[in-house]
């Protein structure tokens, strides 16, 4: 006759296996919080319902902390990093090992709650050894699971207040995880950072003169030239200025464009000035002349790439449709 | 019933704190009521207090109590003072949420109990850390937060799990002694970002964190650390061979803390990054009492504890008011800071008397002691050493203070006291500040006269009421203000360093967990009837016992020279 535990332990590895080989976040989440609620489980005598509560209910509320995190779309999880056939022989031998090794003689709690503890420990190595910071909470959670699994096999039963301590770790664990996962505009910066940071070749784009005559309408193409206070810039910082444009929605001339000057270069890493105390809107006190705003550079790929008005843009009206096709961009047909 | 009043508020205030957040000013009146309201309620935490649930037992003492409102009051005035330097908004909420961790875990006469509790109340760190997510230090402090969090977890439930007094089935049973203790260091080390694993610290200090810096800093290590002291002696006080070398790993660690620290502090020029440095050095006290492993060592690093808890935030209070008042934290901009803000120079002279003391003074004593207790006789020129070391990155800030003021000095008001006069705003000689307040004054003042200048020009000037002089003087004078609660702050550091509030009192009185740190007998284990602690000062009823496996050999009961607390040369097998 099987024990609950057996099942529940069971249970715990794969939850455990689920939680670090997945890639979408929120079957991560699921499988976490299959393992921390069977956790609760795999104790003999089982503990009291009150205290099982507290468990479950801690469980539920760190499993929506991190699916919170996961349904912002800021986690791109790569999974497990060998696989899950290898992360489930790994639980599994873990496992093993656990039913057989007796580092506690005589052991206060059930076997399978060793077993189980060992394997989730033997799971939690892989994430905590990366840089991803959403596996690296899972992998932490993982490694709180196991030990708890641990002490109450070498230490037996464990209090209602240690389970209500447990609890609140576990969510403070995925409260900081969730917290911790950077952003989507942070990836992006550090990956402009990474790439801006190697020098780029300065490509100068083909004369319009030269590029091919099209029979048919063409759209508005973006032109990037670099001007001379663009290649100052570059002499001065390893970063790339940006260069941006956007055509305006008419016939482009068959002139050469002027150059465009660029519009929000973007500026080496600035240390963070000293936090000052914000005015209030409704302070009609408010004594302190507030200081204009300091132009913000702009270090993402959206903002980079959406357009930008300046200042001597002047608005113009939607062209209007025409049936007339574009003139030639390259002098007379 | 006190110590329940006082966990409620902690987690209602956190909770609340959190739910307002979209409400900038209901926010901020929530955290700091609630701030107050803990305060209170650890202030009035009765001594003798006990609460039961299940099978634990939640305590009081008066120590416990003690350090509760030391790091309520230094949270409240934080968040005071940050209202004018810059509202830390996620302070408060991680505040209160490890204080709700600290109070349990030194209230908790289970061990595991308090330990998963102390390890729960460092996770708040990441609310603090959170901040820097967007930029690109995010992935690396999120990372070293959770690697931390990680290591502090495994920690914990190996204390835990040894300090339960399990039947190890090995031969050598001081192996897994020492292992934990190691854990337990390692632990404590990386949370409080001692040498090696001071990164993490560094690049907080870099990230315009401000007045948060002293959650991760300071009030999360005290606590881990209180705890991981409590039961120290107790339990690690054995001889063995694997406990000698782990100790000697721990105090090659805090030598080099109490050494590099204090050089980082000296060769860094911001002063956010020489407040870490100097909060980096001073845990390495932390680690002397650790490898200390002695009942004597256990009242001054209580004393130290509390001591450092607020001088060191009234140091990280004294920088963010620093960089506030004259918009720079770099120190060479920051020549002549002294000339201009007086009252925070000799704020930062207290809070150097509260952290170093001077020869017989109780902090300056149990420095000495945890020295002399942690480190062999030969190394403890390490501790003059350290004072020297402090005294000269204190005395570079004050000496850079004394030098003529750059334009960035110049320009800021500083906090001398100010009253509101008429000016034009081409007055050059007016600061800045003061043709802004004018400014704003003409804009008020309901009743003008006309007067002319000196080429003749009617000049409407605004005829004022004495409560819009106060108001601008309030308005203008808020350097000063923020200066004297820096001031005031590093005052109560200094009272409580010296023994005063009663501090020397409850600091010999201990945690919960002190008494109950002697496990319980064990029938299935072997007594082996050491008992490593036979100093005079050792409490019978502390004093460990170690159960051993049964197949495992006694140890033998050490001589009063291998005692560690006899002489702290014989810890380290030297």
């Amino acid at each position: 006759m099987l024990d609950a535990a057996v099942f529940a332990a069971v249970a715990v590895v794969l939850g455990g296996v689920v939680a670090a080989s997945a890639r979408d976040g929120r079957v991560v989440v699921l499988g976490l919080m299959l393992a921390a609620v069977a956790a609760s489980l795999v104790a003999s005598p089982l503990p009291g319902s009150l205290a099982v509560t507290a468990r479950i209910l801690g469980a539920m509320l760190a499993a929506y902390l991190l699916w919170a995190a996961a349904g912002s779309g800021s986690i791109n999880s790569a999974g497990s990093a060998i696989g899950l056939v290898a992360e489930a022989a790994v639980a599994v031998a873990a496992f093993a090992v656990g039913l057989a090794m007796r580092p506690v003689d005589p052991l206060a709690g059930p076997v399978e709650a060793q077993a189980a503890g060992l394997s989730l420990i033997a799971l939690a190595i892989v994430p905590l050894a990366g840089r991803d910071v959403f596996r690296m909470g899972v992998g932490v959670t993982l490694l709180t699971l196991g030990s708890s699994l641990l002490v109450g096999a070498w230490s037996g039963p464990t209090p209602p207040l240690e389970q209500l301590a447990m609890a609140a770790l576990l969510v403070g664990i995925a409260g900081a995880t969730s917290l911790l996962i950077p952003s989507v505009e942070a990836v992006e910066v550090a990956a402009d950072y990474v790439v801006e940071s190697t020098p780029e070749p300065v490509v100068a784009p083909r004369p319009v003169a030269a590029r091919p005559v099209a029979a048919r309408p063409v759209a508005p193409l973006p032109v990037a030239v670099p001007t001379k206070s663009d290649a100052a810039e570059r002499a001065g910082t390893p970063r790339v200025a940006a260069v941006q444009a956007v055509a305006a929605p008419k016939p482009m001339p068959a002139e050469t464009p002027k150059p465009i000057q660029p519009i929000l270069p973007i500026e080496p890493e600035r240390r963070p000035r000293p936090m000052t105390a914000e005015p209030e809107a409704d302070d009609w006190l408010a004594w302190e002349a507030p200081a204009p705003e300091p132009a913000q550079p702009v270090t993402t790929h959206s903002a980079r790439r959406a357009p930008v008005k300046r200042l001597n843009d002047v608005e113009k009206p939607p062209p209007k449709k025409s049936t007339r096709s574009r003139p030639h961009l390259g002098g007379k047909p | 019933m006190t110590l329940i009043t006082f966990l409620l508020i902690c987690v209602a205030g956190m909770l609340l704190t959190l739910l307002t957040m979209p409400f900038a000013r209901l926010s901020r009146l929530v955290a700091l009521g609630s701030l107050a309201g803990a305060l209170a309620a650890a202030v009035l935490l009765n001594p003798n207090d006990s609460v039961t649930l299940g099978e634990v037992t939640l305590a009081t003492t008066w120590f416990g109590g003690f350090f509760l409102s030391a790091l309520a009051a230094s949270s409240l005035l934080l968040c005071v003072i940050g209202l004018a330097t810059g509202w830390p908004e996620r302070l408060a909420p991680a505040a209160l949420a490890t204080m709700a961790g600290v109070g349990v875990a030194i209230s908790s006469t289970d061990p595991t109990v308090a330990l998963i509790a102390a390890a729960a109340a460092t996770a708040p760190a990441a609310l603090v850390a959170s901040r820097v997510r967007s930029t690109p230090l995010g992935t690396t402090v999120g990372v070293a937060e959770l690697r931390t969090l990680a290591l502090v977890v495994s920690a914990s439930v190996l204390a835990a799990v040894t300090i339960l007094n399990t039947n190890w089935n090995s031969d050598d049973p001081t192996f897994v002694l020492a292992l934990a203790f190691l854990v337990v260091a390692a632990a404590v080390a990386v949370r409080s970002g001692a040498v090696p694993f001071h990164v993490p610290a560094a690049l907080l200090s870099r990230s315009g964190e401000g007045l948060g810096l002293v959650l991760s800093l300071v009030w999360i290590p005290t606590g881990f650390g209180l705890i991981a002291l409590s039961w120290n002696a107790s339990i690690f006080g054995v001889p063995g061979d694997w406990l000698d070398r782990a100790v000697v790993v721990v105090q090659m660690v805090a030598i080099a803390t109490l050494i590099l620290g204090a050089v980082g502090a000296m060769l860094h020029d911001e002063i956010e990054e020489i407040v870490v440095y100097s909060i980096v050095q001073d845990t390495g006290f932390i680690l002397l009492a650790l490898t200390a492993r002695s009942e004597d060592a256990a009242q001054p690093a209580r004393l130290w504890l509390l001591a450092f808890v607020i001088a060191k935030s009234a140091l990280v209070a004294w920088a963010a008011t620093a960089s506030w008042a004259f918009e720079s934290s770099n120190l060479g901009e920051l020549r002549g800071w002294l000339r201009r803000a007086p009252i925070l120079g000799i704020a930062l002279v207290v809070i150097v008397a509260a952290t170093l003391g001077w020869p017989g003074s109780p902090v300056f004593e149990a420095r000495g002691t945890l020295v002399g207790l942690g480190l062999p006789d030969p190394l403890h020129f390490i501790g003059t050493a350290a004072i020297l070391l402090s005294l000269a990155y204190y005395a570079r800030l004050l000496a850079v203070g004394l030098l003529t003021p750059t334009e960035t000095v110049r320009r800021a008001g500083g906090d001398w006291p100010h009253w509101p006069h008429l000016a034009r705003e081409t007055d050059e000689s007016a600061s800045p500040d003061a043709v802004a307040v004018l400014a704003n004054l003409a804009e008020l003042g309901d009743e003008t006269s006309a007067s002319d200048d000196d080429e003749g020009v009617p000049h409407r000037r605004p005829k004022l009421y004495l409560r819009h002089r106060l108001t601008a003087a309030w308005r203008l004078n808020r350097p000063l203000q923020t200066s004297l609660l820096v001031l005031g702050t590093a005052t109560i550091a200094a009272i409580v360093a010296f023994g005063g509030f009663g501090a020397s009192d409850a600091s010999q009185s201990g945690i919960t967990l002190d008494d109950a740190a002697a496990p319980p007998p064990n029938p299935s284990g072997l007594d082996n009837g050491s008992q490593p602690t036979d100093t005079p000062s050792a409490e019978p009823t502390a004093a460990p016992t170690l159960q051993l496996a049964p197949s495992a050999p006694p140890l033998a009961s050490p001589s009063p020279s291998e005692s560690p607390s006899a002489t702290p040369t014989a810890t380290t097998g030297n």
